[in-house]
């Protein structure tokens, strides 16, 4: 991508612009209110497809990752490291939307169930991706580094949801006020699936921005490189 | 195939020798996990009726806190002295490397903690011998030192290095921490638990997994 | 309606944390594009600048 945004990130700018209008008419205008939990259940129309994107985000960051240690095409690597950067981004208002979400539904703002535990500790491990990215010492090693924890995070995310799950109900079970998965109406089903859509191009737009100024980096680097280059040959002379 | 084994067993032989001559490594840890065992003692105070819900945990956070130290150890020793150079320019697969450092790491914290098991049965009142945390902690250590060996081989080469282990660490071995802390309050006698079977299969399978991957990946790890 | 309070904090929230994300990147982009046509500046004031910059008129400044 050049200095004009090409058509390509036009056309998903305003796509996204518009699905994204239509969700929050949808959400805000359309969709009838829930009896049990009134307003705060607009939050799961956003919390929801958030949760969605995030986990898009970092199985994006187990392709790239594989096939960046594969085929060593740092397209692949950039690939893997925006994806992950925005994954930590989303899991984050996951989290914190989620926690809003449960102070007046579950009266906590956190429990330790097995799904919201998960999600913590997955952001954990995507922070950590990101910092051993930035204490690498050159951006090769920075691209394997984040690779392997980027496969072993993935690898790991099944195994730590089903240890917590047990933990769990190996104990007092914690008061789950009927889930928003019980009885979804038609029209919540289509609010959902819209705002999905929404920010999965949404998503996309992000991914495509941040991978240009990622590549941009890299080009600049180049451009001073071959400049240093040069200023070295003349004054070998 | 023997080769391999050959290269595995010259390495776990090469650490275990520098630890027998120095006792660097097994004596530091040992010191640092009886100071968690009395620290906490200190912090919880726990009484005859909560022994069986704070001892298991007092005891896991100890051998993963002291299981950090010697991983951390472990690379700066080889990184420090221009070692790894020599170890990569063996020819042997990269994997024999790693299971060669693993075994190493995996012997370490073994032999902390069989001397640390005594002393915590004695510290909170518990029976001497407890079987079924025995093949907890050994499965349990077996897969923090695999997932250990592969970050901290990473860790050392960054320009954080100690710092960045347990920050990569601890997320992905939370498994680990839940079954260990859970199949021990079991064995030492919380009711509300059932059987450590589940536990002892859910790392058992955490181990076969992640062994596999860290020996696939171990070479990206330490390519330079 | 309390809950109400609860729904314009998680939205205030989210459109707060991705603004700040989207001005980051968009600062980025225009400090990266800054820095490249500086750049390109220096790289093409040398190539016009390189016939008078020889071996010679380096090391004998004064002639």
């Amino acid at each position: 991508m050049g200095k004009a945004a090409t058509l390509t990130d036009k056309l998903l700018g305003a796509s996204t612009l518009v699905v994204m209008g239509v969700t929050l008419y949808l959400i805000f205008m359309w969709v009838p209110m829930d009896a049990e939990q009134k307003d705060a259940q607009r939050i799961f129309y956003f919390h929801v497809p958030m949760a969605w994107v995030a986990f898009l985000a970092f199985f994006g960051v187990f392709v790239g990752s594989v096939v960046y240690l594969w085929k060593r095409d740092v397209a692949w690597d950039r690939f893997a490291y925006c994806s992950g950067e925005i994954g930590v981004v989303f899991t984050f208002l996951v989290l914190m939307t989620g926690s809003i979400w449960a102070k007046p539904i579950w009266g906590a703002w956190w429990t330790w169930d097995p799904r919201l535990t998960t999600t913590a500790m997955l952001l954990m491990i995507y922070i950590s991706y990101l910092l051993i990215r930035a204490y690498a010492a050159q951006d090769a090693q920075a691209a394997r580094f984040g690779a392997v924890v980027g496969i072993v995070g993935f690898v790991d995310v099944p195994i730590v949801y089903m240890s917590i799950r047990w933990w769990r109900t190996m104990h007092p079970a914690p008061v789950i006020g009927g889930g928003p998965d019980s009885g979804l109406d038609v029209t919540m089903l289509a609010t959902l699936l819209v705002s999905v859509l929404a920010f999965t191009l949404f998503y996309l737009l992000l991914l495509r921005q941040r991978m240009a100024i990622k590549k941009m980096e890299h080009e600049l680097e180049g451009m001073r490189y071959e400049l240093e280059m040069e200023d070295a040959e003349k004054w070998a002379i | 195939m023997k080769a391999f084994l050959s290269a595995v067993a010259a390495i776990v032989d090469k650490d275990l020798r520098t630890e027998l001559r120095t006792k660097e490594i097994v004596t530091s840890l040992l010191v640092f996990v009886l100071l968690v065992l009395f620290i906490f003692n200190f912090a919880f105070e726990p009484r005859a009726e909560t022994i069986a819900l704070v001892a298991p945990g007092v005891l896991w956070v100890a051998f993963v806190f002291a299981g950090m130290l010697g991983l951390n150890r472990s690379f700066v020793m080889e990184h420090d002295r221009g070692c790894m150079e020599g170890l990569m320019l063996c020819p042997v697969d990269r994997s024999a490397i790693y299971l060669g450092k693993m075994v190493g790491n995996l012997a370490f914290m073994l032999v902390v903690e069989v001397i640390a098991f005594p002393f915590f049965s004695i510290f909170f009142n518990l029976p001497l011998l407890l079987p079924g945390a025995y093949l907890m902690a050994l499965l349990g250590t077996l897969g923090f030192a695999g997932v250990g060996t592969l970050f901290s081989a990473m860790s050392v080469n960054t320009k954080a290095r100690e710092i960045l282990l347990p920050l990569l660490l601890f997320p992905i071995v939370v498994p680990v921490l839940i079954a260990g802390v859970k199949a021990t309050a079991i064995v030492v006698g919380d009711t509300s638990g059932g059987s450590i079977w589940p536990w002892v299969r859910l790392v058992a399978a955490f181990d076969a997994i992640f062994l596999i991957i860290s020996s696939l990946t171990f070479e990206f790890a330490i390519e330079q | 309606m309390g809950n109400l309070t609860y729904l314009f904090m998680a939205y205030t929230i989210i459109w707060v944390v991705l603004f700040v994300y989207i001005a980051g990147l968009y600062r980025a982009q225009r400090q990266l594009r800054r820095d490249i046509d500086a750049l390109k500046d220096l790289s093409r004031a040398r190539e016009e600048d390189k016939p008078r910059i020889q071996v010679g008129s380096r090391r004998f400044p004064s002639s």
